[in-house]
């Protein structure tokens, strides 16, 4: 589903326009981003939590330059699915269930 | 790091933001969060403008053990819910780290030094294991201790002695320049110290990363390119201010990004010199002015809060978390685990005015600082104790060199030839 997708449904199942809607999920977005850019996390009930984790200093090998690089630690996000959203989606796609 | 906040500030903040009420609010997310479940179940995936990417990712069957009772499972097929943010959340996720760059290492297989195997394995499986196994604040430090070389460097390093210069050089080298310096440094003793490389691989090598070996001949270029760098952030940071460093980091290209663009312009003048008593001063280094050294050690008192290592108070602090030896150095009476400290405790903390560049008397601070938590390290977790002792060497190569004879030979040989 594409974002403008996104946005149609979202707009009709909260009976606002796209442009408000547009701007309240920005809204949202924003804040998400911003709380997880001071390395905050967030649970969204039904959706799942986000958190971020601090990934440490790894030494890989690049066969290119057959060196050892020391790739410095990063922060990246990190989503878990809430179990809700897991065992909704378990099967779907699939004709299992 | 781990702290979170609840779904109902959230909604606040956002409410806030949006200028909508919070019912409101609650109930736009709640259908966004049913919109998400069914695109992902009618399409497998849903992106989110500016945001990130839902996906569902089939999970093949595959063999698992319960791990309660031992027996061998069949983990039967099912779908997995990743997120996959997008380059622009990334880079806000990150921008802490934002400024250190990937590192080559000296040791390639074949080195003159490590034989092939020795390289690979042997340096993988050493340096590996500490990092996970010790206590946040140092597992950290030991390799992080890297890249602290590598940003105040350009600076502070290159008029050192041979062997702190062959650890690094400037990303930047301009290839034109390399017939002239390699002249140069042919001239200078430290030459023979310059592994093999072809000067093309070497130029293929500073296009992409930093370079802590074999560099040698780029040393003139650098120190050029140094001086330049300096008047550059002395220029910037004079129309910033100090608390402005991220816009600078922002500003300022590759270049600049590597001499920690965090240093305001007037400390960086007081205390940028830092001479090192190296047996032979580059020819080629640019005026530095006279070192601004203090001779006395100004500290202020710390009340250690819930929640904090000596790592992240040397970075409130510090300004430099690495410099956290500096503080234990000062408090060992107090207590002896560096990894272990106590809520409400008060601790002696250096003053560093720049942390960036620091006297050689702070170097020394910091290195006596490493050899201490060395010498806890070398009884207690004998297997760690040697990045430290390492550590001490790039801070001060007279304190290694003094210490010689009560560390451990082991240790010291690792400690002299990274």
């Amino acid at each position: 589903m594409t974002y403008r997708e996104l946005i149609d449904k979202l707009a009709k199942a909260t009976g606002r326009s796209k442009t408000e809607t547009k701007e309240l999920l920005d809204d949202t977005v924003s804040t998400l981003s911003g709380q997880l850019s001071r390395g905050k996390g967030v649970s969204i009930p039904e959706l799942g939590t986000f958190n971020t984790k601090v990934k440490e200093v790894q030494k890989v090998y690049n066969p290119h330059y057959k060196k050892y690089m020391l790739v410095p630690p990063k922060r990246v996000v990190e989503f878990s699915p809430s179990s809700v959203l897991k065992d909704e989606l378990k099967f779907a796609g699939k004709d299992d269930e | 790091m781990s702290e979170k906040i609840t779904f109902r500030e959230l909604v606040e903040l956002i409410a806030k933001q949006s200028e909508q009420s919070q019912s409101s609010t609650n109930s736009f997310i709640g259908e966004l969060v049913k919109i998400i479940e069914s695109g992902l179940r009618d399409s497998g995936s849903v992106s989110i403008s500016g945001f990130g990417k839902f996906e569902l990712r089939w999970m093949k069957e595959r063999p698992g053990v319960n791990p309660q009772t031992g027996e061998e499972i069949t983990i039967p097929g099912q779908n997995k819910v990743v997120f996959k943010p997008f380059k622009a959340l990334r880079e806000d996720v990150n921008r802490p780290y934002a400024k250190m760059e990937a590192r080559v290492l000296d040791e390639k297989p074949g080195d003159s030094e490590n034989d092939a195997n020795k390289g690979s394995k042997h340096d993988l499986t050493e340096t590996n294991p500490p990092l996970s196994k010790s206590g946040v604040s140092d597992s950290r430090e030991d390799d992080g201790e890297d890249f602290l070389v590598e940003r105040p460097n350009p600076v502070k390093k290159e008029p050192a002695k041979p062997e702190e210069k062959k650890k690094e050089k400037p990303v930047t080298a301009p290839a034109s320049k390399k017939s002239e310096v390699e002249k140069i440094s042919g001239e200078h003793p430290a030459n023979e110290k310059r592994p093999a490389l072809t000067p093309e691989k070497e130029t293929e090598l500073v296009e992409e990363v930093q370079k802590r070996s074999g560099m040698n001949w780029s040393y003139a270029a650098a120190a050029v390119l140094v001086a330049l760098v300096i008047f550059l952030i002395f220029l910037m940071s004079r129309q910033t201010d100090n608390g402005s460093e991220n816009e600078l980091a922002s500003q300022s290209d590759q270049l600049t990004e590597q001499v920690a663009p965090n240093q305001s312009g007037q400390e960086f003048a007081e205390s940028e010199p830092d001479v090192e008593p190296g047996p032979e001063p580059p020819p080629q280094e640019p005026d530095s002015p006279p070192a601004g050294e203090e001779s006395d050690i100004p500290t202020n008192v710390h009340t250690i809060e819930q929640g904090e290592s000596l790592w992240s108070i040397a970075e409130s602090t510090l300004g430099n978390p690495y410099l956290w030896p500096a503080i234990y150095n000062l408090n060992q009476n107090e207590f002896e685990n560096p990894n272990m400290i106590q809520a409400s405790a008060e601790l002696d903390v250096p003053v560093f005015s720049d942390p960036d560049n620091l006297t050689e008397q702070q170097r020394y601070q910091v290195a006596e600082g490493y050899l201490a938590v060395y010498q806890w390290t070398r009884t207690n977790n004998p297997d760690d104790a040697k990045h430290f002792l390492w550590a001490v060497g790039v801070f001060s190569p007279d304190l290694l060199d003094q210490a010689a004879s009560s560390v451990d030979q082991a240790d010291l040989a690792f400690a002299k030839t990274r």
